[in-house]
């Protein structure tokens, strides 16, 4: 390999007015400590004080800069651009000019008064900041750099264009036909919002408790002084704390189902030109758009609380946004609420090709059930041991629990499955809150079997199905590890055709 | 390593065996800088025979670790470069194995740090587009071979970036 070499006749590097703007970058993060500085010795000598500023943030700030501008170098070819960087720690980056995203030229003031600007770009990688910054270029390399980056984009076919456009224009698209698929009347928002949201209600009680606490002084002494208090003033005390408690469930569950009644008011989503639409709320007015070929993956959540009545709330993953927690980052709702017969309607809306009543999940392994149990255990004994270190008749607690806990952890197992279909992977998971992920396999990005050592104990694995989509991933948790393998195996044979190919297949254009 | 055959093929990979010395001179780093920042606490409030004990209470967990940790994690680590994506296993305690098919690179780094360097040591950095799986290093490779690596997988994803 004799890259340096051949590269040295080719290779490009910044304007040297780079040095000047890296130091001033540099030298700003050293602006508290020194005008704390400054301002506490100035007024005594202010000749030394400026060496010393000028010694501490300027000297610093000269050799970042010096040293930025010359190990900063690039090169582009018809296939890529290569980028080193980074001063003690050296980098050597590839970007193929296909997977280029995005390229932005800027300009400050400053920057604009000497001819120089910033470019940056950016691949499909969900990272905060660009993948490569050039700061700074003469201008007119910057519009030459940029024209042949975009140059390759432009040549790229149209399918992947699709996907190379960030942010999808907002409103229907023209001349497209818009059909409803499905509708929300105030009765099933009041169903939504009175079932949604348990995890909230139970916060809202333990705040409560915990606001409450101080109220009660009974409640905090009554353990330990059990036999000492009159038995009426314990018990008249503890009925204070479950009225309050359970008062503050009702104003929760209250505010609850107005908030799902304004905000989805008049839910109407629609289908058409290979989009969603939906619009929805009493005071603002929603109206969004989901492009279909940005839809990474759909999850199907039913609760405890609303799968004895039939219901789900549907939620797509889509790429791109990169704002939000990590919990719902990237997630679109599709639904608040749907009935289960309406259910397998709204995911052919989504993914065209998938039967949801016909899917068959397969159960993950039995042993699930027992490593559950054994982890439970485990936190019983030591609640146990605790417990007895304080007193001994408490004990019983944790005994008492073995059962529940073997109840919960059969409930876990029961609400784990996988199934492969002929385009899409679903995955199950969650007692609780059941999550159903439907990923149609030319979305998955890479494969992983994570084992811990728990898991390695009962030769349990779990497949992870990593898709762009941010935020939490599609997992199927405790397969037996063959098992697990064959399945990744299974699913990388779908992933070797080019994301091109696969993307025509699964939307019907050739 | 009993599953081996199951995931790897022949053209199966372990990192250069100069990782293990790298990993034992960083641990040997942090130790020191941690034992000395207590011996120091320990000095200024004079702790007396204390900061001693303290002292050593950190650093021999440090030395032990950097004496059995290193040699355990480049055991870990296999991978390999098949026909249409590349394949790693690695992890003492908490173990992934990860598969990243080649169209789906988004793009490739290699990168070393001082010391990396004293070794003739680098990494390569996979990116894409994934949440788990957005970028997924390969350390410890010597330099020519990851140079290799990033170029041939870099003209890999060439052919076809996916998201």
């Amino acid at each position: 390999m004799n890259h340096g070499e051949r590269d040295l006749a080719v290779r490009q590097r910044l304007h040297p007015v780079t040095v000047v703007f890296e130091a001033i970058k540099i030298a700003r993060s050293f602006i508290v400590p020194v005008a704390v500085g400054a301002l506490t010795a100035a007024r005594r000598n202010p000749g030394e004080t400026a060496m010393w500023i000028a010694l501490i943030a300027g000297v610093p700030a000269l050799v970042g800069g010096i040293a930025k501008y010359a190990r900063f170098s690039y090169e582009i070819s018809d296939e890529a651009l290569v980028v080193d960087s980074g001063v003690l720690q050296m980098q050597h980056r590839v970007i193929p000019l296909a997977s280029v995203q995005n390229v932005n030229v800027r300009q400050t003031a400053m920057q604009r008064m000497l001819g120089v600007a910033t470019l940056t770009v950016e691949t499909a990688t969900g990272g905060m900041s660009a993948e490569a910054e050039f700061a700074v270029l003469r201008r007119a390399s910057a519009d030459v750099l940029l024209s042949r980056l975009l140059a390759e984009r432009r040549a790229l076919p149209e399918e992947l264009h699709a996907n190379a456009v960030r942010v999808a224009p907002a409103g229907a698209p023209a001349g497209a036909q818009e059909t409803v698929i499905h509708h929300l009347d105030p009765a099933d928002l009041v169903i939504a919002g009175a079932t949604a949201n348990h995890a909230g209600l139970i916060i809202a009680a333990a705040a409560g408790l915990v606001q409450f606490r101080d109220e009660l002084p009974y409640l905090d002494v009554g353990i330990r002084q059990f036999q000492r208090l009159p038995l009426d003033s314990v018990s008249s005390a503890v009925l204070i704390g479950l009225a309050a408690v359970a008062m503050l469930l009702v104003i929760g569950w209250i505010v609850s189902i107005a908030g799902c009644v304004i905000g989805y008011y008049d839910f109407t989503l629609m289908t058409g030109g290979q989009r969603l639409r939906k619009t929805h709320g009493l005071l603002a007015r929603v109206n969004s758009t989901i492009p279909l070929d940005r839809v990474q993956a759909l999850r199907v959540e039913d609760s405890f609380l609303r799968r004895p009545l039939g219901l789900s709330r549907l939620r797509v993953m889509t790429a791109g946004s990169a704002l939000g927690d990590m919990e719902s980052r990237g997630a679109e709702t599709i639904t608040p609420i749907a009935r289960a017969a309406t259910v397998p309607c709204l995911v052919r809306a989504v993914f065209p090709a998938l039967d949801y009543s016909g899917i068959v999940l397969r159960p993950v392994h039995s042993r699930s059930r027992s490593r559950a149990f054994t982890l439970y255990l485990c936190v019983l004994l030591a609640l146990a041991m605790a417990a007895t270190a304080w007193r001994v008749q408490l004990m019983v607690i944790p005994a008492v629990l073995v059962i529940p806990a073997w109840l919960l952890a059969a409930w876990q197992y029961r609400h784990r499955g996988y199934a492969m279909d002929t385009q899409y992977v679903v995955a199950r998971n969650g007692a609780f809150n059941r999550i159903t992920w439907l990923v149609p396999e030319h979305k998955l990005q890479t494969l992983h079997v994570r084992e811990s050592p728990f898991q390695r104990r009962h030769e349990l694995a779990t497949v992870q199905l990593d898709t762009s989509g941010g935020g939490r991933v599609a997992s199927v948790h405790d397969l037996a590890y063959g098992e697990a393998v064959r399945l990744v195996n299974s699913l990388r044979r779908g992933l070797t055709e080019t994301g091109i190919a696969n993307q025509a297949r699964a939307t019907g254009a050739i | 390593m009993d599953d081996q055959s199951l995931i790897f093929g022949p053209g199966a990979k372990s990192l250069d065996a100069r990782v293990v010395r790298l990993w034992r001179w960083h641990i040997l780093v942090w130790t020191g800088g941690l034992a000395v920042t207590v011996a120091v606490a320990g000095w200024v409030l004079e702790l007396g025979s204390w900061s001693a004990v303290a002292t050593v209470a950190v650093a021999v967990p440090g030395l032990l670790l950097g004496l059995l940790w290193p040699r355990a994690r480049y055991r870990s680590w296999r991978f390999e470069v098949r026909d249409t994506d590349v394949v790693l296993r690695r992890g003492v305690w908490w173990r992934m194995t990860s598969i990243v098919p080649h169209s789906r690179i988004q793009h490739v780094d290699t990168k070393h740090g001082p010391l990396e360097r004293r070794l003739g040591l680098s990494s390569v950095v996979l990116f894409t587009a994934g949440t788990v799986g957005a970028s997924i290093e390969i350390p410890g490779l010597p330099v020519g071979e990851a140079a290799e690596l990033r170029d041939l997988l870099a003209s890999l994803g060439r052919a076809g970036a996916a998201v």
